[in-house]
């Protein structure tokens, strides 16, 4: 455990920033990730939760959460202005466009468990301590996200 | 890298495909600002002064060795001959006005300090009972998800967030009384960055919109009132669709146990 009255957030933020942009951009599209992370940190700056196990494990599972928060905020909010059912934007310009469909059908869970496996090519039980999950939910929802990949891409 | 689904992985090209893309898009995002320019300096007040407090708290055992020494000392320098005395003008000074209190009175020990304090009493009002959930209950509610429920799912948050929500004695409505559940869970929420958890209140019906999380329900009774938690959707849809209520009314089965 850390203590994070002597814990130095600035280096966790210089330590784990870029990473977690990139998670991120993953779970909420490339427009929105720095901000997610930014108001990540600025939330546990406000909070200064007393203690902390495991720092990167930590700072995933804030951006996740925020990213579902981020999530249901713009759900709520397409609903009210039936505009769209897209919940998540993606900067698209020259991606593989039937790829980013294929993400976008994800939960913001399943999108970083994808993210972890493929990405940081993590284990299912790395992903797992990443996100503070159990590893059959991890087995599940991957072998869930890649069915719905095949479906999209195959 | 071992998966456990090895019949179930995607092709090659696919697997070349997700990566890429999952790449362009960290590409693309904008770098991170300047640490400075989070803008910690915008934190409001309390922020400072919960740092002040937690501050103070770790010098208070300090403060007492320190007042320790110095009431020990002043034992030993009253007991100490005039040479010495003389050689240490200003602490033989101090030393009188000390040994005068010690001898005006009996000498005291100082409290002990604990160091693990009792935590508070909650505010007067009524304590929300938590039921915990059987076996049986975990499986259904569980559903096809493997995943045990756990303090982070909806119903066992609420109730961990903060046990002891005051609700006061004076007679409320269900409404009043939810608004105080919702006022409360969500100032705890935002405590806790981790937590997944909003929620926000629709006061014409009485309910309350919870988010995501498997598929369950939680009854609550404290005597006056009772909670009941529903959350429901489906996980296959992985996505955030489920939703859930909670609502509040009186308790009717239960006889008041405060006056």
């Amino acid at each position: 455990l850390t203590a994070v009255d002597t814990f130095g957030w600035e280096e966790a933020y210089v330590q784990y920033g870029e990473g977690l942009v990139r998670f991120a951009a993953a779970l909420v599209g490339s427009d929105n990730a720095e901000d997610l992370v930014a108001s990540t940190f600025l939330g546990l700056l406000r909070s200064r939760p007393r203690l902390i196990e495991h720092t990167s494990a930590y700072l995933y599972q804030c951006v996740l959460n925020a990213a579902q928060k981020h999530h249901r905020a713009e759900f709520r909010r397409s609903r009210r202005e039936l505009t769209s059912t897209t919940a998540i934007s993606y900067e698209a310009h020259d991606v593989d466009s039937d790829v980013v469909n294929a993400l976008r059908s994800l939960s913001p869970q399943q999108r970083a468990i994808v993210y972890l496996s493929y990405w940081e090519d993590l284990s299912a039980s790395a992903v797992a301590a990443r996100l503070g999950l159990s590893s059959g939910t991890v087995h599940k929802q991957l072998a869930r996200s890649r069915q719905r990949l095949r479906e999209a891409l195959g | 890298m071992s998966r456990t689904y090895p019949d179930d992985e995607l092709s090659d090209a696919m697997q070349r495909r997700l990566t890429d893309v999952l790449g362009t898009l960290g590409d693309d995002a904008l770098p991170l600002r300047p640490f400075n320019e989070l803008g910690v300096h915008d934190l409001p007040s309390h922020f400072d002064e919960r740092h002040q407090r937690r501050l103070a708290l770790a010098l208070v055992p300090a403060v007492a060795v320190l007042i320790g020494a110095l009431v020990a000392g002043a034992f030993r320098w009253t007991s100490a001959d005039d040479s010495v005395q003389s050689d240490n003008q200003v602490k033989s000074t101090s030393s009188i006005e000390l040994s005068a209190d010690v001898t005006s009175s009996p000498p005291r020990t100082a409290p002990p300090i604990n160091p693990h304090p009792a935590p508070p009493t909650p505010a007067a009002g009524l304590v929300i009972e938590r039921r915990s959930m059987t076996d049986a209950e975990r499986t259904r509610l569980d559903g096809e998800d493997e995943r045990p429920l756990d303090c982070d799912d909806v119903g066992e948050a609420f109730w961990d967030f903060n046990p002891g929500v005051s609700l006061g004695s004076a007679p409320r409505s269900a409404d009043e009384v939810l608004l105080e559940v919702i006022n409360e869970l969500n100032r705890d929420a935002r405590e806790d960055p981790r937590t997944t958890l909003d929620y926000d209140y629709i006061p014409t019906t009485g309910w309350v919109e919870l988010t995501d999380r498997e598929s369950t329900t939680f009854v609550h009774t404290n005597g006056n009132w009772r909670f009941a938690i529903q959350v429901s959707g489906d996980a296959s849809l992985g996505n955030w669709t489920r939703s859930g209520a909670l609502v509040c009314e009186p308790d009717l089965q239960s006889s008041s146990p405060d006056p």
